[in-house]
């Protein structure tokens, strides 16, 4: 993408807490997205990504900073102005078994979804389910199945496509292949990419996976414990990772054949948002962390801010 | 030749009865050498679970069973009974299944659910039995076991909880650990936790493994061997370092060509194998991947492939 | 649409328990609109000679203490038994699902407070309701299906409300939300129209005891009123004829066993019927075009050996 283009989904310093929690779960996240641009956030469970994404279309509210969705602030929004939103931006869930609704027929799925935004009479409609089916690539005889009659990459496609369906310009992708099988995965994948650069998409995708983002996305954030740790290009990002999390992000993908040279262990589990340990979230886990590296002492007490550079990273002694 | 591990020879399974049967795995062989790692590999449906719960005698109720050969350690299976079977599996082999949040009791204790095995088939008193549980936990890498070995499993972590089953698989001196896709619910740097934990194991204590996966890619990082499964067959047998170059099957590449990595060249699609695969209980003709195999042939359509030096191909030599 | 339709059809036929179900209510409901009519004169035709008699040849169920005819008794009483049993499910259902489906579409304070009195009134003793509600009505059957109408509701509206509230956090809803559907539609057509099967079982399998639950208020005489003279046959319920029976037990053990045996069959003819119903709302159990899926879900072990 261009650095010109205009900025299609902003956010500035959101943090979000859930009502009774004792802790932010998204702390002061700055995330910019151009128009056509396609920004993956990678993050364990428990990192805050999803929380983003369901902020952002209002699914849960933030309780601080700004969210912007083409120059407008959306922050919160509510009736009219949250209606918009929605209409622009969609999401695809990481589970299209659950994300579909179980007792409605595809064309029925796609009809209600294509009604609420643009109005048809009876051939056109159908024209219009047929022209989305085969936007994913699937035929016009699926319109009178159900999804428990479909594959699950073919559940993942309809649920594409009834997104598709109300023409958004950005869409949140939340694991869109987690729940599949590889191979099947593969063809998702592969439709999720040329679907941009036809429709000229706009994405912000989700993902535990590096390999997965490496696919989709142009920049990379990497989120830990609700805070962004490192974001850049994501051609940098996989040939110099600056941040140990990230680091050991890319180096827990499987590679086939086995991998060359030892393994990044983090050492223990991810801590826990209501429980965030001291100065760096991460340094109880961290490689090169206190607890490993005698001098390091300041990752205990100092929270470490992201450097401004177009490859931002958050940490005292960066991976050299 | 030393007794395998586990050996299973010409497995059927199928569901039902008369009219109603429908065969789901068809003729397959599998046999796993003491300390060695097999990975089996195949989509949802190829029957690849079920093989390996055919093997370890875990059929699902309905589920049923018919081999040639069925060996646990050199101990015929196919004539024992089924108490006769328990007693020759229990003790000897640890079960990892894909869902850590349902595959430990929520109502009782880690360390008593470990314990129980231990007292089951190591007859040891229940403070013995208590001392190895805090042993194998920290054995698996749980932080502070003293502790944790009275916590309730919501209190765990999935990646915890997946180590809480292999660790209860080593209560005793297990031969065999059986895992289905161990890893699939967990992030992905826990997942390479708990493979690092299974190679660990099999370095150090020599305990074989079977494990269950779709995902090729980590098969081929820790397993010796790996079969790949497509519609209840075995298309492929092979070393796993020899995946990435000389896997020979069609439909091993497409496999192989599916996953994303950190090298391939991002201007090209992934490798996709178009359409699905058949249902395993209704085979059409010939070669079952003939219908999305880029090589097929007409005799493919016509001749079903037999597994002849670790492929099943008409085309791959 | 005709694809559905007929496979709907075919989805209710295929429960062999829903056809038993929907031929047992049809011979209940026959025998309810003629039963006055045929059976109304044997039935308040008294018999002085032959009091508490137990079962001989002309009376196959005996008489009561005033040498009434019972089984034609129990045949007359289907009519007003049936509609006040209908009544009151009718009642309980409509209401507690328009609350619990209410109350699981608001969010936050409203909700928790609407589920606080769901759960105050479902654990409010029932019959202490009921007495309640026919103290402020006049009394009478009319008054006793209100009573426990009301006294079933509740339990209604905590099935909608759990059942709802499972399905609303599903992604599907989340994504119709996204999609901008409003909130009426969201609970209609994606939340209670994947309920709806697990209601009807139970709207359907209450019958039988709401059916008990108004001949316990006969018997306080807080529900049907005996009527004299030509109205006597529209005042015959199992509940009253259970309640004499059951008083006479010793006498005349028959007595007790017909209109037992009544509200049995009522209640399994609706339950049985309810059944076939709620699967032709679920399109799963309509569409068979598909094998069953072929690795079924496992069983959970917790043993590392079996």
């Amino acid at each position: 993408m261009t650095e010109s283009a205009p900025t299609m989904l902003q956010l500035d310093q959101v943090s979000i807490r859930y009502p009774g929690s004792p802790a932010d779960v998204v702390q002061r996240v700055d995330l910019t997205i151009p128009e056509g641009g396609s920004l993956g956030l990678v993050g364990e469970s428990g990192s805050g990504k999803s929380t983003v994404a369901r902020a952002i279309v209002g699914l849960v509210a933030s309780t601080g900073g700004r969210i912007a969705l083409a120059g407008r602030d959306v922050t919160n929004a509510r009736g009219a102005d949250l209606a918009r939103v929605r209409t622009t931006v969609q999401m695809v869930f990481q589970d299209p078994n659950a994300s579909l609704h179980p007792r409605m027929a595809v064309g029925d799925a796609l009809a209600e979804a294509v009604s609420v935004r643009r109005k048809f009479n009876g051939p056109d409609l159908d024209a219009e389910i047929a022209r989305l089916l085969d936007l994913v690539g699937l035929s016009p005889r699926f319109t009178d199945r159900f999804p428990f009659e479909l594959s699950g990459g073919q559940r993942q496609r309809v649920a594409i496509a009834r997104s598709l369906a109300v023409e958004p310009r950005v869409i949140l992708l939340d694991e869109p292949t987690a729940s599949l099988d590889v191979s099947v995965q593969a063809t998702v994948l592969n439709l999720l990419r040329e679907l941009r650069s036809e429709l000229g998409l706009t994405y912000l995708a989700i993902s535990h996976d590096l390999a997965v983002m490496r696919y989709l996305c142009d920049r990379i954030a990497v989120m830990e414990l609700g805070s962004i740790k490192e974001i850049g290009p994501a051609s940098e990002m996989f040939a110099a990772p600056r941040h140990h999390y990230t680091a050991a992000l890319i180096d827990a993908v499987p590679r086939l054949g086995g991998r060359s040279g030892t393994r990044i262990v983090l050492r223990g589990d991810p801590s826990d948002v209501a429980d965030r340990p001291s100065g760096c979230s991460f340094h109880l886990r961290c490689p090169a962390g206190p607890d490993v590296v005698a001098d390091h002492e300041r990752c205990r007490t100092e929270v470490p801010e992201l450097d401004d550079d177009a490859h931002s990273v958050a940490c005292h002694f960066p991976v050299a | 030749m030393t007794d395998a591990a586990l050996e299973i020879s010409d497995l059927e399974v199928s569901f039902g009865t008369g009219k109603h049967r429908t065969t789901v795995v068809h003729g397959v062989s599998l046999r796993v050498e003491p300390g060695e790692i097999v990975g089996v590999v195949g989509e949802s449906g190829s029957g690849k679970t079920l093989t390996a719960m055919a093997a370890t005698d875990l059929l699902p109720a309905g589920a049923s069973r018919d081999a040639s050969v069925w060996r646990f350690r050199g101990i015929d299976l196919l004539a024992a009974s089924r108490s006769a079977r328990a007693t020759a599996f229990g003790g000897k082999i640890g079960v990892v299944f894909q869902d850590p949040m349902s595959s430990l009791n929520p109502a009782r204790r880690v360390g008593a659910q470990l314990a129980d095995t231990a007292r089951q088939w190591g007859r040891r008193s229940r403070s013995e039995a208590r001392d190895d549980a805090i042993d194998r936990l920290r054995r698996v890498r749980i932080a502070a076991p003293e502790r944790r070995v009275d916590d309730h499993p919501h209190e765990f972590s999935g990646g915890m909880r997946q180590r809480t089953m292999i660790a209860m698989g080593l209560m005793t001196t297990p031969m065999l650990i059986v895992a289905d896709e161990p890893t699939t619910a967990l992030d992905v740097t826990v997942q390479a936790d708990v493979m690092a934990l299974i190679a660990e194991l099999n370095q150090q204590e020599g305990t074989a493994v079977l494990l269950v996966s779709h995902n090729i890619a980590l098969v081929s990082e820790v397993c010796h061997r790996v079969v790949v499964m497509y519609a209840g067959k075995i298309v492929e047998e092979l070393a796993a370092d020899h995946l990435a170059e000389h896997a020979r099957h069609p439909y091993t590449r497409a496999l192989i060509g599916s996953v994303p990595t950190l090298e391939a060249d991002l201007s090209r699609p992934l490798t996709a194998i178009d359409g699905v695969p058949p249902d395993p209980g209704q085979l059409p003709a010939g070669c079952a991947f003939a219908a999305r195999c880029p090589s097929v042939t007409d005799r493919c359509l016509i001749e079903t492939p037999v597994l002849v030096n670790g492929v099943a191909c008409w085309v791959a030599t | 649409m005709t694809r559905r339709k007929r496979s709907r059809i075919r989805a209710f036929a295929g429960t062999p328990t829903g056809i038993a179900g929907l031929v047992l209510l049809g011979v209940l409901v026959v025998v309810a609109a003629i039963g006055p009519s045929v059976w109304g004169d044997k039935a308040t035709a008294t018999d002085y000679l032959h009091l508490y008699s137990p079962t001989t040849g002309s009376h196959f169920l005996g008489t009561d203490g005033s040498g009434r005819d019972l089984f034609a008794r129990t045949l007359v009483g289907t009519r007003l038994s049936l509609l006040l049993a209908t009544g009151s499910v009718a009642i309980a259902s409509v209401l507690g699902v328009l609350l619990g489906a209410g109350v699981a579409s608001v969010g936050g304070r409203v909700q928790r407070i609407g589920a606080t009195v769901i759960d105050t009134w479902l654990g409010f003793p029932s019959i202490l309701l009921s007495v309640l509600v026919i103290t402020v009505l006049e009394r009478g059957a009319g008054a006793a299906m209100i009573a426990v109408g009301l006294s079933f509701a509740p339990f209604f509206a905590r099935l909608t409300l759990t059942s709802a509230a499972a399905v609303a956090s599903q992604d599907f809803v989340s994504a119709g939300r996204l999609l901008g559907l409003s909130r009426r539609r969201l609970t209609t057509r994606y939340v209670l129209s994947n309920i709806i099967d697990q209601l009807v079982v139970a709207i359907f399998s209450t019958f039988g005891q709401c059916l008990i639950a108004i001949s316990a208020l006969s018997f306080l005489g807080l529900g049907v009123q005996p009527l004299v003279g030509a109205q006597e046959r529209f005042s015959i319920d199992w509940g009253v004829l259970l309640d004499q029976g059951v008083k006479n037990f010793s006498a005349a053990p028959a007595g007790a066993l017909g209109p037992a045996f009544a509200i049995a069959i009522a209640g399994l003819a609706f339950g049985w019927f309810g059944d076939g119903l709620a699967r032709i709302f679920n399109p799963r159990l309509t569409l068979r075009r598909l094998t069953p899926r072929v690795e079924p879900t496992r069983q959970t072990q917790t043993e590392s050996a079996t």
